[in-house]
């Protein structure tokens, strides 16, 4: 069968530790990667670029997910962390012509290390009480770039940036941007993937199912939850600098506090704890109000004329929200477990059980 | 309250006049046709497309609500009076909630629908749209406040602040000040917002 275990017959321990037993699933890791990479051929430009703020989101919340959803950390900061990374990246870009494939890990590090200081709490306080204290983190990081003209270059804390270049590869169309983000995230889905099955993920939730019990088996908390929010930061830096690149521009009114609860947001959507969850979540937040509107935007006839635009918008948060409480009310655990039942579902089709 | 926000209508309505006016100069056959023909009017030819990027809902909705609405209100009055040289215009009016991602896709669909100008609303997203703008030669009109240093044309090309920036708002304000205590010794306050665009003019 290609679609189930029944009649899968192993006959090597090769076959049977293979990541992807059956072969449809691998058929569709095969094609969905395909599909991705032939998108800008295959997608008008304006979908392309949803495709490509997709990606960007998706990397910002992979971070976030190992924090929250695996190490049950709680961060309300996560937009400081991209803003970090996108100065980190413009300034090293705007003043040291560093090329990009420094700028981006750079900004990934500085990111982590402001990530750790940030998690200095969660040493001491957990759950409601962190997101408080990472809030702090939002409201100082947000200062600094508005009151340190060292980092934020002065006029309207902005600093630009010029198109990334990988060597001789410039890369400015929209589709070669849209490739390099997919790559990068691409990468961070892979390392996500593979933290959360080493020692360090399980240790991740270890911390978070019950620090004590953790802490007895021989888990060091506190570092663990360093690392998480080193980790967590260094996906949320790599995504601003990616994020400053791809519009060639970083700017302080972009990493707000409105993004950080919307990278929450994400992930809870996506499923906590789920890495490709948080992939579907980035997804769900960034297409759907897009879509949405475009969708809306069909039915301007039958609106009162003078306010369609506004009736329009407004409608669009109101339709937004009402989805975001029916896709928690049908699944608390998200896309993620959402599109396993499907799975698990359609396995048995046309048997109930 | 009321009377403002008249006053803020009308004050859109000059610098979309502007936008129409220098379309009636420069581009007279720029758009082409998009799926519908706008409203009841003579105008008979091709509608022109403009577009605008505008915070409907969001941190500062309370401008863009207004603010749209009095482009969408003299885009209405030109094409009841015949459009731009026959040409009616095509306003395609998008919220993006002040959020760069949504104003950055509001622009790709902009594009799609071959819009010849756009009215930016917001100062972050005049900076991120900056470099699609310059290559794609659409100028992005800055309704509101925009980018002070875009007044000199030279980084920014495609980039027009049609309002004071920060820096001449402050500036005539002190100079009415001048003139209202002339010859008296002025201690002068300035209440700002602590982020840059409210210390702007300070500098």
């Amino acid at each position: 069968m290609i679609h189930r275990e029944c009649g899968v017959i192993k006959t090597t321990y090769r076959a049977d530790m293979a990541l992807y037993p059956l072969p449809l699933a691998r058929v569709t890791v095969v094609a969905t990667a395909a599909l991705l990479v032939a998108a800008p051929w295959l997608l008008p430009p304006k979908y392309l670029v949803w495709a490509s703020l997709t990606g960007i989101a998706a990397i910002g919340a992979v971070g976030l997910n190992l924090l929250t959803g695996s190490a049950g950390l709680i961060s309300l900061g996560h937009g400081a962390f991209l803003a970090t990374g996108a100065y980190t990246a413009a300034n090293l870009a705007a003043r040291l012509d560093a090329p990009f494939w420094v700028g981006l890990p750079l900004a990934g590090l500085v990111a982590a290390a402001l990530g750790v200081v940030v998690g200095l709490p969660s040493m001491r306080v957990k759950g409601i009480y962190l997101a408080v204290a990472t809030i702090a983190a939002q409201f100082m990081t947000e200062w600094v770039i508005n009151h340190v003209t060292w980092i934020s270059g002065g006029a309207q804390a902005t600093v630009t940036l010029p198109p990334p270049a990988l060597g001789p590869l410039q890369i400015d169309t929209e589709a070669e941007k849209y490739l390099l983000i997919l790559a990068v995230a691409a990468v961070g889905v892979v390392v996500a993937l593979n933290i959360s099955r080493s020692r360090l993920g399980r240790a991740f939730v270890a911390v978070r199912d019950r620090d004590l019990a953790a802490d007895v088996i021989g888990v060091e908390v506190g570092r663990t939850k360093l690392i998480a929010f080193a980790v967590s930061s260094a996906y949320a830096g790599v995504a601003g600098a990616l994020w400053a690149y791809y519009l060639g521009v970083a700017n302080y009114e972009m990493f707000s506090i409105t993004v950080s609860i919307e990278y929450l947001s994400m992930v809870i959507l996506g499923g906590l704890g789920s890495v490709v969850g948080s992939v579907y979540g980035a997804a769900f937040v960034t297409i759907l109000p897009l879509a949405l509107r475009d969708f809306l935007d069909r039915f301007r006839e039958f609106v009162p004329a003078g306010d369609v635009a506004t009736f329009v918008a407004q409608l669009r948060l109101i339709f937004f929200g009402s989805l975001i409480i029916a896709f928690l009310v049908t699944e608390p655990e998200g896309l993620a477990r959402l599109w396993r039942k499907v799975k698990d579902y359609f396995r048995l089709w046309p048997f109930r059980y | 309250m009321l009377r403002h926000k008249t006053r803020f209508r009308s004050s859109v309505g000059v610098l979309t006049a502007a936008i129409v006016a220098s379309l009636g100069i420069g581009c007279g056959g720029g758009g082409d046709g998009g799926s519908s023909m706008n409203e009841g009017s003579a105008a008979t030819k091709d509608p022109i497309a403009i577009g605008s990027i505008c915070p409907r809902t969001g941190p500062v909705e309370a401008i863009g609500t207004n603010a749209c609405l009095g482009a969408a209100d003299y885009v209405e009055l030109i094409n009841s009076k015949g459009g731009v040289d026959g040409h009616p215009i095509k306003l395609v009016d998008i919220d993006y909630a002040y959020e760069v991602p949504k104003g950055v896709a509001a622009y790709e669909e902009m594009k799609r629908q071959n819009t010849v100008g756009i009215f930016c609303g917001g100062t972050p997203l005049a900076l991120a749209l900056n470099d699609r703008i310059t290559a794609d030669k659409i100028p992005c009109v800055t309704p509101g406040f925009g980018i002070a240093e875009a007044t000199d044309g030279v980084k920014y090309p495609y980039q027009f602040p049609l309002a004071a920036s920060y820096f001449s708002q402050a500036a005539a304000a002190v100079e009415h000040i001048a003139g209202e205590e002339k010859g008296k010794k002025a201690k002068v306050a300035f209440l700002h917002l602590d982020n840059p665009s409210g210390k702007d003019p300070c500098r």
